[in-house]
């Protein structure tokens, strides 16, 4: 039973990157984008008879949909050596994939074609999943599943159904020796206890998970996310990166590439306090603008791209949706609150109390800060007005808003830290259960409890 | 089609990225835990003193027996790394078998390969003195004076690298067997297991062009050779015995005996990947019956009739259900 000694992987399948790595590791091993790039057309069903789409697809070799491809084994393979051969009798494409950034590189060229198997946080081909999870594991995490025990995560109000697929594909496919789902925002929550104003471990707060996407609010009560108050606002990474190339092209920058735009936001934008004020403290001092260079590869060319008003607008757009879209209107403060009014009452103040950021579009500076005075204005105010309606004090709400270091991979950190504890391995549901009991354990895991 | 190369991605990504910000000039904060195939352990730390410095060490199941396997063993080691500068042993961590102090300021980026290999390097003891043992062999035989008559030493080494796993090394004057001793751990696994083993050793008849190959045999008992060290131990039947016969040619140059160690090492990991990708093809087979089954049924549904009082529908032509 040396697998005990083994550190678990934790693994955090997102819409956009995957990231993978050990129990008790500060930071992921790897992230990679969550791409496949499989070698023939995603349309067909890679569990087609492989013979006959190959033959069809390049008649010259009949046992390879892809002569052109740079796998070693492809090359090696020469139909005399395939034609007596079990491989020979059907094609081997379900071999021939690159996941992550290699799928990115490979997908360039004409032979493979990209897919993301996961759609709004829920997977969403289970054969490219599979796939992927198989070479993360044996490529890029150089374990053999057998001895290891997995923490994957989940995305709140995920169908049991797809935690059941998740089971049959470790268990059976894998025979990993113990699994464990986590809900992504519980995740969350666990890591902000790397925070100093964290006093108490509690499973209960508000998670803000803003990632490239979409950005939700999702309510957690010890340990159970109360579903029906998730919002969800569509202003995330992405439009702040438009954003900001649209104001780069409305001034005529010389280059408003998406990465350029994209650079800026992660290296110049910070949160202000009050907008009319910044752009007073703008014009007064011409320090606050920035220059941003961009070269290209070999180094001889350089332009230089002025960086003004969006340093502090970019990342406005949570606050004041109207400067970027007309579509959703309400600032991220409001939805919080109604996020929050939308809960049993007997959560409430434990919700406010405990806000806490997760994804990389919560890292901008001040965002925290700016976060909590908003909504504690209007916490305020409502308390205020019911105090003047009924005549009665209230004791007040304290709203809390926690930002801390790890709040880019918060959710797999989060993961990393509940698996490198001891108890870790008596909350994993083991392959010896799943034998005994079949794909429904999964339904149930129980939470952890530390205290 | 999933080449497994012997060095280790993650030490060679994260020495990558520790070299680059020491060359910068912001060393970074360094505690990782990073794994490998059959219980090993790596981490990589900063030395207590020096944050240039980092400590990779190394934690392996098949440690113990590589130790017994004969002298000299951290003097191998220690001269696969003293070609590159910066690189050092020190007392091994507490909690792991080997400790190398990696030096950055003097590290060169071809180092930072070998010290990804260092898994292999363990293992490739073991066989290292199998080729010793085989041109001292070889050589006994072309000179019939000191020939002795057996063409062998009758020494089998033995690499626990899995808990109820082995490998067995054996030398004599022709050749180097190599034996493995796998066990399955689940049903499915040691069907798609025969086949996969049942090909390899096939293959080889079959194939002229790979003729060069080693050949391999497979059994359910153990073979000769091991057999001496297996009746100590109970005889299970959930065993499997695979042999690789090495000849010469296979371990001519290092260039060559480093790539037959790397293949041999990763033999197991290899074979149980393609177990998986087989389950998940036959998985993909299975779902894709499923959805045509489905579809089938689908068809047998009678339509719902369209009246107009009923059903309301959005202006883009979607039922609204309520």
């Amino acid at each position: 039973m040396s697998y005990l000694n083994n550190p678990a992987i934790v693994m955090d399948n997102g819409t956009g990157l995957t990231k993978l790595g050990f129990a008790g590791n500060d930071s992921p091993s790897w992230v990679f984008p969550t791409a496949i790039a499989t070698a023939q057309r995603s349309t067909t069903k890679s569990s087609g008879s492989g013979a006959s789409t190959s033959s069809a697809q390049s008649a010259s070799n009949p046992y390879f949909g892809n002569s052109t491809s740079a796998t070693s084994f492809n090359s090696l393979a020469s139909a005399t050596l395939m034609s007596n051969n079990l491989a020979g009798k059907r094609g081997t494409e379900d071999l021939d994939f690159y996941i992550g950034n290699e799928a990115l590189t490979a997908a360039q060229g004409p032979s493979y074609s990209l897919s993301y198997p996961i759609r709004h946080g829920q997977v969403e081909n289970w054969d490219h999943m599979e796939r992927f999870w198989e070479n993360s594991i044996f490529k890029y995490l150089r374990t053999e599943p057998e001895d290891h025990f997995f923490l994957l995560t989940e995305p709140p109000l995920n169908p049991p159904e797809n935690r059941e697929q998740v089971a049959e594909i470790f268990f059976e496919g894998f025979n990993c020796a113990g699994l464990y789902i986590a809900v992504q925002a519980v995740l969350a929550l666990a890591a902000s206890w790397t925070s100093s104003k964290v006093v108490d471990r509690s499973l209960t707060g508000t998670v803000i998970d803003s990632g490239d996407g979409v950005t939700h609010v999702i309510p957690v009560a010890e340990g159970y996310v109360v579903g029906s108050a998730i919002k969800n606002i569509p202003i995330a990474g992405r439009d702040i990166t438009l954003f900001i190339q649209s104001l780069l092209r409305e001034r005529g920058e010389e280059d408003t590439t998406l990465r350029t735009a994209e650079r800026i936001k992660q290296e110049y934008c910070y949160v202000c306090s009050d907008i009319v004020k910044e752009f007073n403290k703008f014009d007064r001092d011409p320090q606050k603008f920035a220059q941003f260079i961009v070269e290209n590869s070999e180094k001889t060319k350089r332009k230089v791209i002025d960086v003004g008003y969006e340093r502090f607008l970019a990342p406005e757009i949570f606050f004041n949706p109207e400067i970027a879209s007309s579509d959703f209107l309400i600032p991220l403060p409001t939805v919080v609150d109604q996020t929050i009014q939308a809960c049993p009452i007997d959560v409430r103040k434990g919700l406010y109390n405990n806000i806490v950021l997760s994804g990389g579009s919560t890292m901008f500076k001040d965002f925290g800060r700016r976060l909590q005075r908003d909504l504690k204005s209007i916490v305020n105010n409502r308390i205020a007005l019911s105090e003047s309606l009924s005549g009665t004090r209230s004791t007040g709400v304290d709203v809390q808003v926690i930002s801390h270091r790890r709040q880019r991979n918060a959710v797999w950190f989060g993961g990393s830290l509940l698996a490198q504890t001891a108890e870790f391995k008596s909350y994993c549901h083991t392959k010896q259960d799943y034998d005994e009991i079949g794909p429904e354990i999964v339904r149930n895991f129980s939470l952890f409890n530390m205290v | 089609m999933l080449h497994l190369k012997p060095e280790n991605l993650l030490v060679q990504k994260t020495l990558t990225e520790a070299w680059n910000a020491n060359e910068s000039g912001t060393p970074l904060t360094l505690d990782r835990v990073i794994s490998d195939f059959d219980y090993t352990t790596l981490h990589l730390s900063n030395s207590p003193e020096n944050k240039a410095v980092l400590w990779l060490s190394i934690k392996t199941k098949a440690w113990q027996s590589v130790l017994k396997c004969g002298e000299g063993f951290l003097e191998h080691l220690e001269s696969k790394y003293s070609a590159f500068p910066g690189i050092a042993p020190v007392g091994p961590e507490q909690g792991y078998d080997y400790t190398l102090t990696v030096d950055l300021g003097q590290l060169q980026p071809d180092a930072i390969v070998q010290l990804s290999l260092l898994k292999i390097h363990v293992m490739s003891f073991a066989f290292q003195l199998a080729f010793h043992e085989f041109s001292k062999l070889s050589q006994q035989t072309q000179d019939p004076a000191s020939f002795s008559g057996s063409n062998d030493t009758g020494i089998v080494r033995q690499l626990q690298y899995r808990d109820d796993e082995n490998i067995f090394v054996k030398p004599s004057n022709d050749r180097i067997t190599v034996i493995f001793e796998t066990f399955f751990q689940d049903e499915t696994d040691k069907v798609f297991g025969k086949v996969f083993l049942q090909e390899f050793v096939d293959a080889r008849k079959r194939n002229r062009s790979i003729q060069s190959a080693p050949q391999v045999l497979f059994s359910h008992e153990p073979p000769l050779e091991a057999a001496s060290l297996m009746s100590a131990r109970k005889a299970d039947k959930n065993r499997r015995f695979i042999t690789f016969v090495l000849f010469p040619r296979h371990f001519q140059t290092p260039e060559l005996q480093f790539s037959t160690v790397c293949h041999l090492v990763l033999f197991r990991n290899y074979f149980h990947y393609h177990i998986k990708c087989s389950k998940a093809f036959m998985h993909s087979r299975m779902r894709y019956r499923v959805d045509s089954f489905i579809k089938v049924l689908n068809r047998a549904k009678l339509d719902e009739t369209d009246d107009g009082e009923q059903t309301r529908r959005t202006i883009t032509g979607r039922k609204l259900v309520y």
